[in-house]
């Protein structure tokens, strides 16, 4: 499958070749300005079985690319690459040539100078004392006498992605372009590492493992960053190609092993859609078996590559990114800031796996997408961390309007229970009093007795109805209330509860201890700040004000 | 309520700040590292030129003091500052190697060597354009090239606005790419940290809508420019068009920090609530900066040099008032004192570390020449605590308030039922009433007497639930949930009946109030006993201790 579209865009490449008059051009080294990369001005040929030398492969016939920077994707075999320089200046022109990409393992430059073969070598799995200079990308140094030219052949091999972006730099382009790049790897390595620790100290004083799940994959896009960067390459390992040719691969998968993990907590996918968590464990596991095989495959001698890897991460970008919908879809509050940020970064990971494998050109947004998506995410989860603190802020505040309520439904009834205490004392002075009247003066003492206990029955019945409902009536109630008319205060409020609940004037002002009258003056200012205009409407809005 | 956080951090937040005291145990830089087998350099004299119009003939003439220290420190000065070194080549090849003095902001520094029977001169520096520079580099790097066996005489003169440092060395081309890649390494972490801390606090800051994180992403833009431009990442990316504004980009954003980090500080720490005496010092230091960048750059725009040690002793100021203020709204109980404490302690101690360095009262060499960086980092990150800790409370509060309300709800239950049943009682009464009412005549006297009898006795244990609800936040709301928590397998009632027990109710009234018989209380009491698993204790003294 892969060769048939390597084949197709090399068929493509021919038939682009004729419409590209430049293709063939020779480059000028003696020219102030030298337009990068040169893909365009190269051919191409592939020799599948390796084996071919210098002498055997200058014979044969290479292709044109019509890609500025030409991009081979995965394969096992060798991509000779051919193009001629030419110094059109009456002066020694000393260059460097830089491939940009870290983590191409060997490359290796031929050329004849004085009839004589020369061989230069550079890549990740090349020793630094065999390379022009320590430096992050890979360098040749190349020195063209007074009008003089030379044609170059440039074999690259690797297990890794292949993109040959070729540079002729003079000094200061070089030193230039290394800064940047140190600086690049500098600002990357700090802001996730920062990102990570802040929420591992995060993580440790909420007692949230969500957060040291959020660390650990923030860990695992920094380390497959900074091996994609060239950082082990170029800084940690330089002498080192065994533990280059483990940590790289390791690396990468660390950003699909804890990436996951923390998808799977994230928006507890499990729970969502068990598929979706099998899928993910599927991907880790594929994961590692694409790190492990081709690293043995390797030791053993034979030629691998680490494709099934790049698929691996394009596989578990989907389905990460497929898992935020279905949460979403069900209903889970994470997953939305999860879905923003991811999205992103996200686009960054599955562009750059097209890019790896071929699909897309390399450019510096391709190359780079995925490092600003990556800081982007780390922004957006922000806003997630922010919505918990929100959503419990809010939740606070509504239990502190709750508990007020509460507070004062239950004075109301304690208040309630010492004024029918009282009345009860009065009943035993009364009783006394009749027990010390005049034998017939008594029957109709009791009379008016029972007449006064009937009426303070029926009082009592409306508030226990009403203190029946208070779970119900009172919290809404009152907020409805104060929502429709402001500017009412707690004794108004009040009244209009005993209003609601039917109590005439004369039960409220035995209720609040007040003159029938102070109700009275009471239930006119309540309707003039409700604005109506008879004390039957009053009555019906609070009526209709239902909880 | 408090929510603390754990005493761990206090242990490593302790070590940290003992990190600066390491500074005073480091080597010192030396003036020259040079492989002494091929080049070495001989002898060193310093010599100040306050006309700043000495040439280099009348300079060769003069004699040099000889210098003791390692590094030649002449701290801010307007003078012109002369450096004499000998260099000799012990090989008998020529070596080309590079003279790198290591400072990054030095508004200029020319060298002087013979070539011939003239002098030629080079220059490098802050303030000079790229373009007239020989090697382009993140410090000032010249030439040398010395014969086999011959001994070379250079003189450097200095001219900066900043403190002059010379750090003399030798180095070849591949060890400047490896310094210079080094220092684009620590440049790049540094602009990484704390700008994606910046933009990650202005996010959270605008989305739970709180002012302190605004006013803290602003103070961390201001020390990003500060480091960053102290580091000469301006002049290194911005050659040709930062040579003319350099003096006052510096003074500018040196102002700016302090002023913004004061900002930051004074709302953090609610000074005007918690210190005011340190309030006002924070916002006269504030002043005097802003005044200082101000007055300098209006200074040089009239043609005229001065040194930046004014704001030099500015930022000291700053940063010692910033720790006092620190402890004093700690002391006055400022909450987030404790973060600010631990966050910002370190950092202000670095830049102290580092201002004190430049103005020349402590020695440079790695340590304090870099400590501000890491200062910095660790900074944002021990703020990561003060979010947290808000979290944590809020968490805390939420919980207690729902506990709270649960209470509430069940004290609101109870006395419900408990006006229930004074209503039914009073149902009784008047039935009771009615029935004397229609007796006849001479049976009511003695009727309303056991009426009478039997409603005083109702009235008494009203009474005491009039009291119960009268003291029902005190009562109610823990001593269930601790019952509960200590002994698990109580049932409902019996909860209730300790309840009774703890207001001191006999066995008697808590029988009236539960409608059973005395008995019946009896054997619940024995049972709770026995629940509460008590042997010569009583279950009252037990119960009322709780």
């Amino acid at each position: 499958m892969k060769r048939e579209i390597v084949i197709l865009v090399f068929g493509l490449g021919i038939f682009f070749n004729s419409l590209c008059s430049y293709s063939q051009e020779i480059i000028d080294v003696g020219e102030e300005v030298i337009e990068n990369p040169i893909g365009q001005r190269t051919t191409h040929f592939y020799d599948s079985s390796r084996g071919m030398g210098y002498q055997e492969i200058k014979g044969k016939t290479f292709i044109a690319l019509d890609a500025r920077v030409p991009n081979f994707g995965y394969n096992t075999g060798a991509d000779w690459l051919k193009f001629t320089l030419f110094n059109s200046s009456e002066q020694v022109v000393e260059k460097i040539l830089r491939i940009d990409k870290p983590i191409i393992d060997s490359l290796e430059l031929y050329y004849e100078s004085n009839g004589v073969m020369k061989r230069q070598i550079t890549g990740a799995m090349v020793l630094k004392s065999q390379k022009y200079e320590h430096s992050k990308s890979n360098y040749f140094q190349i020195a063209l006498s007074a009008r003089d030219t030379i044609t170059y052949f440039l074999r690259v091999t690797g297990m890794h992605s292949k993109q040959v972006s070729i540079h002729v730099n003079n000094d200061y382009e070089y030193s230039t372009y290394e800064q940047g790049v140190t600086l690049t790897i500098g600002f990357y390595f700090g802001a996730l590492l920062i990102i990570t620790l802040y929420n591992l100290f995060l993580g440790l004083t909420v007692k949230d493992p969500l957060y040291l799940f959020y660390a650990l994959s923030n860990l695992g896009a920094l380390l497959a960053t900074l091996a994609l960067k060239g950082f082990f390459t170029g800084y940690i390992f330089p002498n080192n190609p065994e533990a280059i040719l483990i940590v790289v691969p390791v690396c990468i998968i660390s950003f699909t092993l804890f990436s996951s993990c923390f998808c799977i907590r994230m928006v507890s996918i499990r729970k969502y859609s068990a598929l979706t968590y099998y899928l993910f464990i599927g991907v880790i596991v594929f994961g590692v078996i694409a790190v492990v095989y081709p690293y043995s495959m390797t030791q053993m001698g034979f030629h691998s590559t680490y494709m099934p890897l790049s698929i691996g991460t394009f596989v578990f970008t989907i389905i990460a990114w497929v898992s935020g919908v279905i949460a979403v879809r069900n209903g889970n509050k994470n997953a939305k800031y999860y879905l923003a940020g991811w999205t992103i970064g996200l686009i960054g990971a599955l562009q750059y796996a097209l890019l790896l494998n071929g699909f897309l050109p390399l450019n510096f947004f391709t190359e780079n997408l995925y490092l600003i998506g990556s800081v982007i995410e780390v922004l957006t989860l922000s806003f997630g961390l922010a919505g918990r603190y929100n959503a419990i802020q809010l939740e606070r505040n509504e239990l502190k309007r709750n508990l007020r309520h509460r507070e004062g439904d239950l004075e109301m009834v304690i208040s309630d229970n010492r004024y029918r205490h009282q009345f009860k004392k009065n009943m035993l002075e009364k009783v006394q009093e009749i027990n010390h009247a005049s034998m017939e003066r008594m029957p109709s003492k009791l009379n008016s007795f029972v007449t006064s206990l009937k009426m303070q029955l029926e009082t009592e019945d409306k508030l226990n109805y009403f203190q029946d409902k208070i779970e119900r009536i009172n919290a809404e109630f009152e907020a409805k209330l104060k929502e429709r008319c402001p500017e009412l205060t707690p004794g108004e409020i009040e009244i209009c509860y005993l209003i609601k609940v039917n109590l005439s004037n004369k039960e409220i002002a035995g209720l609040r201890k007040t003159s029938e009258g102070a109700i009275k003056v009471a239930r006119h200012r309540i309707k003039k700040k409700m604005n109506v205009s008879s004390l039957e409407e009053v009555e019906i809005t609070l009526q209709n004000t239902e909880a | 309520m408090k929510y603390r956080s754990g005493h761990a951090f206090v242990h490593i937040f302790v070590l940290l700040i003992l990190l600066p005291v390491c500074s005073f145990c480091q080597k010192k830089e030396h003036v020259s590292e040079v492989d002494p087998s091929t080049l070495e350099i001989r002898q060193i004299g310093i010599y100040k030129d306050p006309s700043r119009t000495a040439t280099i003939d009348e300079i060769h003439k003069t004699n040099f003091q000889p210098s003791e220290t390692g590094v030649l420190d002449f701290g801010f000065t307007n003078d012109a500052c002369w450096l004499a070194l000998e260099v000799v080549n012990t090989t008998n090849a020529v070596q080309n190697r590079l003279l790198k003095v290591g400072k990054l902001l030095v508004d200029s520094v020319q060298l002087f060597f013979k070539q011939g029977d003239h002098w030629r001169s080079v220059m490098t520096g802050v303030n000079i354009p790229n373009s007239q520079k020989l090697i382009k580099g993140r410090s000032s790097y010249f030439p040398i090239e010395i014969e086999g066996q011959d001994t070379a005489t250079l003189y450097l003169r200095a001219v900066s606005t900043y403190g002059i440092q010379f750090s003399i060395s030798i180095l070849d081309e591949q060890e400047l790419q490896s310094r210079d890649t080094n220092e684009s390494l620590i440049q790049g972490f540094y602009l990484g940290a704390l700008l994606i801390i910046t933009l990650y606090n202005l996010f959270l800051g605008f989305s739970i809508k709180d002012n302190v994180y605004f006013h803290y992403a602003m103070a961390n833009l201001a020390a990003i420019m500060l480091a960053l431009s102290v580091r000469g990442f301006f002049s290194y990316y911005f050659p040709d068009d930062y040579a003319g504004w350099t003096p006052h980009l510096i003074t500018g954003v040196t102002a700016l920090y302090i002023a913004l980090s004061s900002n930051f500080n004074i709302r953090i720490l609610n000074l005007r609530k918690y210190s005011r005496h340190a309030y006002y010092m924070m916002l006269l230091v504030a002043a005097i900066s802003l005044l200082l960048a101000v007055g300098l750059s209006v200074v040089r725009l009239f043609g005229y040099t001065i040194h930046n040690l004014s704001l030099a002793h500015a930022n000291i100021l700053f940063t010692i008032t910033a720790i006092y203020a620190g402890i004093m709204a700690y002391r006055n109980g400022s909450h987030y004192a404790k973060y600010y404490l631990m966050g910002w302690t370190l950092l202000l101690l670095s830049v102290l570390l580092y201002t004190l360095m430049i103005v020349g009262y402590i020695e440079r060499n790695y340590f304090t020449a870099n400590f501000y960086l890491i200062g910095s980092v660790l900074e944002v990150l021990l703020l990561s605590f003060a979010l947290a800790d808000r979290y944590n409370y809020l968490q805390t509060e939420s919980n207690t308030l729902r506990r709270n309300l649960r209470n509430k709800e069940g004290d609101l239950a109870m006395v419900i039922s408990d006006n229930k049943m004074r209503y039914q009682f009073r149902k009784i009464i008047l039935e009771k009433v009615e029935e004397i009412n229609n007796s006849e005549t001479e049976n009511i006297k003695s009727q309303l007497n056991s009426f009478v009898t039997d409603l005083k006795l109702q009235l008494e244990t009203e009474e005491k639930f009039n009291y119960i609800e009268g003291n029902i936040e005190k009562i109610n709301t823990q001593f269930e949930s601790k019952l509960k928590a200590k002994y698990p397998d109580l049932s409902s009632s019996e909860i209730e009946i300790c309840h009774y027990i703890r207001l001191n109710l006999s066995t008697k009234e808590i029988a009236r109030l539960r409608g059973t018989s005395v008995g019946a209380i009896k054997v619940m009491r024995h049972r709770i006993k026995k629940k509460l698993s008590l042997t010569d204790q009583t279950i009252d003294t037990l119960i009322r201790e709780l």
